[in-house]
């Protein structure tokens, strides 16, 4: 893995009435993988997605897939590859953005490596996609992804 | 990915004194710490494989050579103690804990791994040291061959300690 490998983000949103629909599509590069939402080992730090703004927020997970890395009698189950995140929550009708963040802890080659926590945003009815760049990468705050390094490229309004 | 995993203290090398705060900030030196071996370990707490090993680190690993006079100094990199000192609590560790919060001295134990940052290299290592703290005993960390008991280290201090003239 080099520090320029990126993990890029893409939100679609949608508004009808109030009901608001979201999808968060990540792609990781090859040999990288997350948590699960819900990781099979205590010690394993889960996938979250927050959403800001919307109530009665669900978010639908990606179904993790099984990771046999031969220690001893565990077997884990990861994240790897596409995932789709499908939230939907409601909104006053009208709403422009959306928001939240994605905490996540990267794993690569044979480290795991600082979680961290990226920020995206979105317009109602359109997308935004991000190139987290560096974000595989350690970093002296962990707990943020700071602005430099996520590059914006609005695709359709 | 290759790695070069040329470090900075190799087998053979005697790791220099150094001083470095507990989890209530009181420096503390080194080689106040050591034994006639001692097992340093590398640690944070958001390392997976770290807090997978912890149960087991102090009460199986090292009380097994307790009566060889192995000792464990775990090093906690590049976290400040309001949160590295919950490794500790939460395993009822018993055993001298430092907080390297620059990961500067961490930064002289690393592996060198492309791509990866010193404070991610190095956690999850072990490295046992002899009396005059020469490197007798190193292990990085390998996602694919993890053991949460640490079986290749136990082997190696059984082999270290147990014979005398045997490494």
């Amino acid at each position: 893995m080099n520090s320029h490998q990126a993990l890029t983000i893409r939100a679609d949103a949608e508004q009808s009435a109030d009901l608001v629909r979201l999808t968060l599509t990540v792609d990781l590069p090859p040999g990288v993988h997350l948590e699960p939402h819900q990781p099979t080992e205590p010690y394993l730090i889960p996938t979250v997605l927050e959403v800001d703004g919307l109530r009665d927020v669900k978010v639908d997970y990606p179904t993790p897939t099984v990771k046999d890395l031969g220690w001893q009698d565990i077997t884990l189950t990861v994240l790897e590859g596409t995932l789709q995140f499908v939230v939907t929550g409601r909104a006053h009708a009208g709403l422009e953005c959306i928001s939240g963040t994605l905490h996540y802890q990267p794993c690569v080659g044979g480290a795991c490596l600082p979680p961290r926590t990226t920020r995206w945003q979105s317009p109602v009815s359109g997308t935004t996609a991000y190139s987290v760049l560096h974000a595989l990468a350690a970093q002296p705050n962990p707990d943020s992804a700071s602005e430099p390094e996520r590059r914006s490229a609005r695709e359709t309004a | 990915m290759p790695a070069t995993m040329e470090k900075t203290y190799r087998i053979g090398d005697q790791v220099e004194d150094f001083v470095l705060p507990d989890v209530d900030g009181t420096p503390i030196r080194f080689s106040h710490l050591t034994g006639p071996w001692t097992l340093l370990y590398f640690i944070t707490t958001w390392c997976p494989y770290c807090t997978a090993e912890a149960p087991y680190l102090e009460s199986e690993l090292v009380a097994q050579f307790a009566d060889r006079g192995l000792k464990l100094v775990v090093i906690d990199v590049k976290e400040p103690a309001a949160i590295a000192r919950t490794i500790p609590e939460r395993f009822g560790w018993t055993s001298p804990f430092l907080i390297d919060e620059s990961g500067e001295l961490s930064e002289r134990f690393a592996p060198k791994k492309e791509g990866l940052a010193p404070e991610v290299a190095i956690i999850n290592a072990h490295l046992v040291l002899d009396q005059e703290r020469v490197v007798r005993f190193a292990e990085y960390l390998n996602m694919e061959r993890f053991d949460i008991h640490a079986t290749s280290v136990a082997a190696a201090i059984e082999s270290l300690t147990g014979g005398g003239d045997d490494e």
